[in-house]
């Protein structure tokens, strides 16, 4: 057994059970090992789930760049094709991660711990993306405030998970727009010029 | 083409969205009643202008089915300023497309791969922009097709749309508010049935086949393997639009027979197939290098009852027009008079019917028709703004007539406009189906 085969187990038994394990111990149970023998793989539950929620970052990773298109996008449709095939991902099982969120609703208000990992994965992509559109001029370089920048779009993937956890049309339509608009709505602040007027004022008016 | 910054799609952002414009059209009349105090010559255009521009901002960015809100008001020339229309028309082919991405996703959604891997080639980036979709390039066996796609979330927020546009609907034909929802429930379903890209496919390829003899007109090829109810392949027709074919001031002769076909092709629909493209806005009709006429969306179809059919037709009839009886009668059928009227108002309105029908169906009282004349639109608009005037109608809050009228009368506004901007002189075979295809 590995790793990886736990990480399915666990996402088999939550779907047929129609919730999480309670515990480690029943958890353990399930698996026909000793809890003993399930702390060899993992510490906590809790560190289970933060590595499955890395996964989905990496597999959708993966799967972009193995399309021959990816990487003649520019960063704002790099993006927009990050999101597209991750909530694809997680809708192959959406039952399963909406009952991972369930617990957690209030994604951006505290970010649950589980997500630590997730969020220096997407952290790294976010950078890479934005490193490449700076150099191609596609988003403006900003002393201080652009290093900020890839923190900022974790709290739009926040947004882009809770949004799809609470969309209810027809093949999540609604989340797809949502997507569209968050994303070059991000890209347009980081491109445009009323941003740097609104720090020119303030930093005017503070003075 | 400029990309897209957004879609609105709450309902809440929609309504703020609306109160914007509100704003901003305050504002343009401050401005404008401020120059003028200090320049008693300048004209409302400048005015209007603005004020279409501010609209049209932001309907654009609301997309969907405000747009075509915006395209049935702008089909109807004569009754709104020529700036508005003007702007207006801008709306019909040029919205932001929506990303590369995003096509990708719904093809994958659609066919389970990517658009490149259904097709031999295929262009990411949209070619034109629809008021509910977007057109692809695209080449498979040699062949080059358009593919349509639409917007997600289009059909949600059409209904969303309906809501917050029926109060100022009111408003602004100033009726009752609850009289007003058959109308816009046939607003709504047309709306709707305009999202339904199955029943689009369906449409096409029915009229196109049942339309193939009338001369001059061309319809594209339509590719059900390559299409779903978001996603329309059909062969890739080129040729020039016909607002821009209008432009390059082509001959008397060529006018005549691309209005020719425009005219055998409405008539033919009406009386040999009972229903009839109701969207003639000139984005819909590309010009082939030989003169004939490509009808390239099949969107919008209006059904026509057997009974409003005749009922229509006979109002059209100028031996019914002059018999008094039988013409109250027919206008009691198509609800244009109410039961509830007195004898007085019944026959005021009967009057008034009477002298409009005159002007409207003058075209179907002669074998030829010059619509070159700008006077018969004029005069058309004229009598509009006097019935708006008549003190009578102003006070009238029942509306009047089928909701059938709405599309049926878009459309017949929408051709007479069309034939009109193409300055054409046409055989009208009085309004009937031309000998040869009979």
């Amino acid at each position: 057994m590995e790793n990886s085969d736990i990480i399915k187990k666990y996402i088999v038994y939550t779907l047929d059970k129609g919730e999480k394990p309670a515990n480690e111990y029943i958890f353990a149970k399930y698996l026909k090992i000793s809890e003993a023998k399930f702390y060899t793989f993992y510490p906590s539950l809790s560190v289970l789930e933060q590595d499955l929620w890395q996964n989905t970052i990496t597999t959708t990773l993966a799967r972009l760049h193995a399309d021959s298109n990816y990487t003649n996008y520019s960063s704002r449709e790099k993006l927009l094709s990050f999101y597209y095939t991750y909530i694809e991902e997680l809708n192959e099982h959406r039952s399963f991660y909406k009952e991972l969120l369930r617990a957690d609703v209030n994604l951006l208000k505290n970010i649950p711990s589980h997500f630590k990992k997730t969020k220096t994965h997407y952290v790294a992509f976010a950078n890479e993306i934005l490193t490449k559109a700076k150099s191609t001029g596609e988003i403006k370089t900003r002393t201080f405030i652009d290093s900020k920048y890839a923190d900022l779009l974790f709290v739009q993937f926040l947004f882009v998970l809770r949004y799809w956890y609470k969309d209810d049309s027809i093949g999540f339509e609604q989340t797809d727009a949502a997507i569209e608009k968050a994303v070059n709505l991000s890209f347009d602040l980081m491109n445009s010029n009323v941003i740097d007027s609104v720090f020119d004022f303030a930093k005017f008016m503070i003075r | 083409m400029k990309t897209l910054k957004s879609i609105p799609t709450g309902k809440v952002e929609r309504a703020s969205k609306f109160i914007s414009t509100g704003a901003k059209i305050g504002a343009n009349y401050l401005k404008h009643y401020v120059k003028k105090t200090f320049d008693p010559e300048m004209s409302k255009d400048e005015l209007n202008a603005n004020n279409a521009e501010d609209i049209y901002e932001t309907l654009s960015e609301m997309k969907g089915s405000v747009l075509k809100l915006a395209q049935m008001l702008s089909m109807d020339q004569g009754m709104l300023p020529k700036e508005y229309v003007d702007k207006f028309s801008l709306a019909q082919f040029q919205t932001p497309p929506i990303s590369g991405p995003l096509v990708a996703k719904i093809f994958r959604n659609s066919f389970g791969k990517n658009p490149e891997a259904v097709f031999d080639k295929f262009n990411i980036h949209a070619k034109h922009a629809a008021s509910i979709g977007q057109v692809h390039e695209a080449e498979k066996d040699g062949k080059k097709l358009a593919v349509k796609i639409q917007y997600p979330g289009v059909a949600d927020s059409i209904k969303s749309d309906i809501k917050l546009v029926k109060p100022f609907a009111a408003k602004l034909m100033n009726v009752k508010n609850n009289d007003i929802n058959r109308y816009v429930e046939e607003v709504e379903n047309k709306l709707l049935d305009e999202t339904n890209y199955s029943l689009e496919l369906q449409q096409g390829i029915e009229i196109s086949e049942a339309c193939k003899n009338i001369k001059n007109l061309r319809f594209p090829r339509y590719f059900s393997e390559y299409s779903t109810h978001k996603i329309i392949t059909m062969s890739w027709e080129e040729g020039t639009h016909l607002r821009e074919f209008i432009n390059t001031n082509p001959s008397q002769e060529l006018r005549n027979q691309i209005g020719q076909a425009l005219w055998d092709f409405y008539m033919y629909q009406n009386h040999a197939l009972k229903k009839m493209h109701a969207d003639p806005h000139p984005g819909n009709f590309i010009i082939s290098d030989t003169g004939q006429v490509i009808v390239i969306d099949f969107g919008c179809i209006k059904q026509l009852s057997e009974k409003f059919y005749l009922d229509f037709w006979k109002l059209a009839d100028p031996a019914i027009q002059h018999d008094k009886e039988a013409f109250d009668i027919t206008l009691r059928s198509l609800e244009m008079i109410l039961p509830s009227d007195s004898q007085n108002k019944a026959d005021f309105y009967s009057k008034l019917y009477k002298e409009m029908l005159a002007i409207t169906t003058k075209p179907f009282a002669q074998e030829e028709f010059d619509f070159s004349d700008d006077k018969y639109m004029k005069s058309m608009y004229e009598y509009g703004e006097y019935i708006g005037s008549l003190e009578e109608f102003k006070k009238d809050i029942e509306p009047r007539g089928s909701n059938h009228f709405i599309y049926v009368n878009r459309t017949f506004y929408g051709l007479y406009s069309l034939l009109s901007s193409i300055k054409c002189k046409i055989k009208t075979h009085k309004g009937q189906i031309p000998n040869y295809l009979s």
